[in-house]
């Protein structure tokens, strides 16, 4: 494995609360070295080269059902290409790795 | 009847088909910019937009952001929430932000509509027209806001006059101005991708902790609520770029030269976002030069733009300045701003010992040595350091010339270009670059020095230059010695809150 790709990633509005908090956990069960940093009003969550966000594992952690579609009210910011987004999963990515 | 849709089907079937080819009129006079600028399309419509919205959805999803932020609002009015932060300097800061930002929201949304108008591609329409109606929602929910802070706050009580008229606001107006006057492809690039995907992230991220950290929760909605759309504002800029990358190659040293341009050019309209992050916060969770080395060397430098290297593309023309001055940039805006204080309709301030100290261990290398010793002047008279009249702006970015060479800071970096027998000014090598592209646009500046030289602002000055900004002296100069902040120290008081923060 490469060792310095650059990171994607996500900031997550904070006011999500329990939402929020799961999608974190599931992007961490899902992606490998996932770092999260806390700035409080949002939190930062990044992946080297690539990030992937899926509907089952977030439901899992949150332990009832959610739309992909709503990741939109809390994702305050990206950084990467999102490559695919539909009901099951979202992709960030970047090309070069 | 047909299965049930999915999120992709759904969205094609509400966004697709909606345009159709005049029989009556030739397309050229209908799209009569489309080819100006030497952009070549073969096929776009195959590019999305990867967040699909469409207008039902856009609706009800902001609807609900609407809601949200003017309960929080009203929550924070009826609290007496302006008496309640760490200090109120704060809101001198919040009027940079209203006098520099929410004309911008305002400007962008006229921008979006004049790229969608312009550019008959259906997936960039769509988001245009998504973006043009938030560019709005943002300046609305800002203003609103301000209409309250004008009870109990100086500087604001002519809003639409001090917007229109105060000298400090050509930065914003030159910008956008530039931008419109451009074609509808160098707009969504200057927009959509310099102001956008590279910069808002530093506006709206780091301020709103800010203000969450010196407890102005009103900001911190506002901050989440606008930046809530940015990350569709930000896909719309990659999205378009990665697409007029790859439609052509003869796109590519067009879009490169935008790059150059636009990149300096948003760089220089966030100056004053350095401030708002290092200066004007008493309590800072983060400095600029960490926001700058995350948000831009980072995510974009490090990250984007190696994926744009297959392209041909190269970094932006004056990155490695821009690195360079991240440990200068806020101490020498502040000091731009301290020096032109008694005509701006925010105020500078003096620094307390926690200041000094917060600054001193955030930038060692550089505070102490070059710019403490300005601030300390203001210690024993706070007008020590003001310059008298109106100061000199660059001809580009239209910010004061005061902006100090990072490789020799004690100089200032100035740089002085000739066009039609005339000597023009400009701030840095970036803006210097910007003009000499296109001298002819430039050269048009609205220079605030002549004007008051030559009795635009009125005969008996200083007094009309205030009518015509639409403040009172006193609502300028230093914070600590104004009248604003006696106010707010009484306002304190009786509401029992006679505890103020000294920083220990």
């Amino acid at each position: 494995m490469e060792t310095k790709a650059a990171y994607v990633g996500m900031d997550l509005d904070t006011s999500g609360g329990d939402v929020v908090e799961a999608i974190i956990e599931a992007v961490e069960r899902d992606n490998e070295g996932v770092v999260v940093e806390d700035f409080t009003v949002y939190k930062k969550v990044k992946a080297p080269g690539k990030l992937l966000v899926r509907r089952e594992t977030v439901e899992e952690c949150l332990g009832r059902e959610w739309e992909m579609d709503s990741l939109q009210l809390f994702m305050s910011s990206y950084f990467g290409f999102i490559s695919d987004w539909d009901e099951d999963q979202l992709i960030i990515h970047w090309e070069n790795v | 009847m047909a299965a049930r849709m999915g999120l992709k089907q759904k969205y094609h079937a509400m966004t697709r088909d909606l345009m159709w080819d005049s029989q009556e009129f030739d397309m050229k006079r209908v799209y009569p910019l489309i080819e100006k600028e030497g952009i070549i399309l073969k096929d776009p419509s195959r590019w999305e937009d990867p967040f699909r919205m469409a207008y039902n959805q856009y609706v009800k999803v902001q609807a609900e952001k609407d809601l949200l932020y003017h309960a929080v609002r009203n929550a924070f009015e009826a609290n007496e929430g302006h008496a309640k932060v760490v200090d109120a300097r704060w809101y001198e800061g919040v009027k940079a932000f209203a006098i520099a930002v929410q004309p911008a929201e305002y400007q962008a949304h006229r921008l979006m509509a004049y790229i969608g108008r312009n550019i008959p591609i259906e997936a960039i329409r769509f988001a245009t027209i998504n973006q043009c109606l938030d560019e709005l929602r943002h300046a609305q929910i800002e203003i609103k806001h301000y209409a309250h802070m004008s009870k109990k706050i100086d500087g604001l009580h002519a809003y639409a006059q001090t917007n229109e008229n105060l000298w400090f606001n050509t930065v914003t107006k030159s910008f956008f101005e530039d931008a419109l006057s451009a074609g509808p492809f160098e707009a969504l690039v200057a927009i959509a991708f310099s102001f956008e995907y590279v910069f808002t992230n530093i506006l709206f991220l780091p301020f709103a902790t800010s203000a969450a950290a010196v407890g102005d929760d009103n900001f911190v909605a506002v901050g989440k609520s606008v930046q809530s759309d940015e990350s569709r504002h930000m896909a719309l800029g990659m999205s378009a770029l990665k697409m007029l990358l790859e439609e052509d190659d003869r796109n590519v040293p067009i879009i490169q030269r935008w790059l150059d341009k636009w990149y300096w050019r948003a760089y220089r309209i966030f100056s004053v976002v350095a401030t708002l992050i290092d200066y004007y916060p008493r309590i800072r969770p983060i400095s600029w030069k960490r926001a700058f080395k995350t948000y831009v060397e980072d995510q974009v430098f490090e990250g984007l733009f190696k994926d744009f290297r297959k392209y041909g593309i190269r970094l932006p023309l004056h990155a490695e300045d821009s690195i360079k001055e991240k440990e200068h940039y806020s101490h020498a805006v502040m000091r731009i701003l301290n020096h032109a204080k008694h005509v701006n309709a925010f105020r500078g301030f003096r620094l307390h010992p926690d200041d000094y100290e917060w600054l001193s261990s955030e930038y060692p290398d550089t505070f102490e040595r070059y710019y403490a010793p300005f601030f300390r002047r203001m210690d024993d008279h706070v007008l020590a350091v003001a310059t008298p009249g109106i100061p000199a702006i660059c001809t580009v970015c239209q910010i004061p010339l005061e902006f100090p060479d990072p490789d020799n800071p004690t100089r200032f970096w100035t740089q002085y270009s000739e066009y039609n027998n005339k000597t023009y000014m400009t701030c840095s090598p970036g803006c210097k670059h910007i003009f000499e592209q296109e001298p002819h646009k430039y050269a048009q500046i609205w220079w605030p020095a002549e004007a008051y030289v030559s009795g635009e602002f009125g005969e008996n000055l200083p007094d009309d230059l205030f009518k015509y900004f639409g403040f009172a002296p006193e609502e300028a100069n230093e914070y600590y010695s104004s009248r604003d902040y006696e106010r707010w120290l009484q306002y304190r008081k009786q509401l029992g809150l006679d505890q103020i923060f000294t920083g220990r």
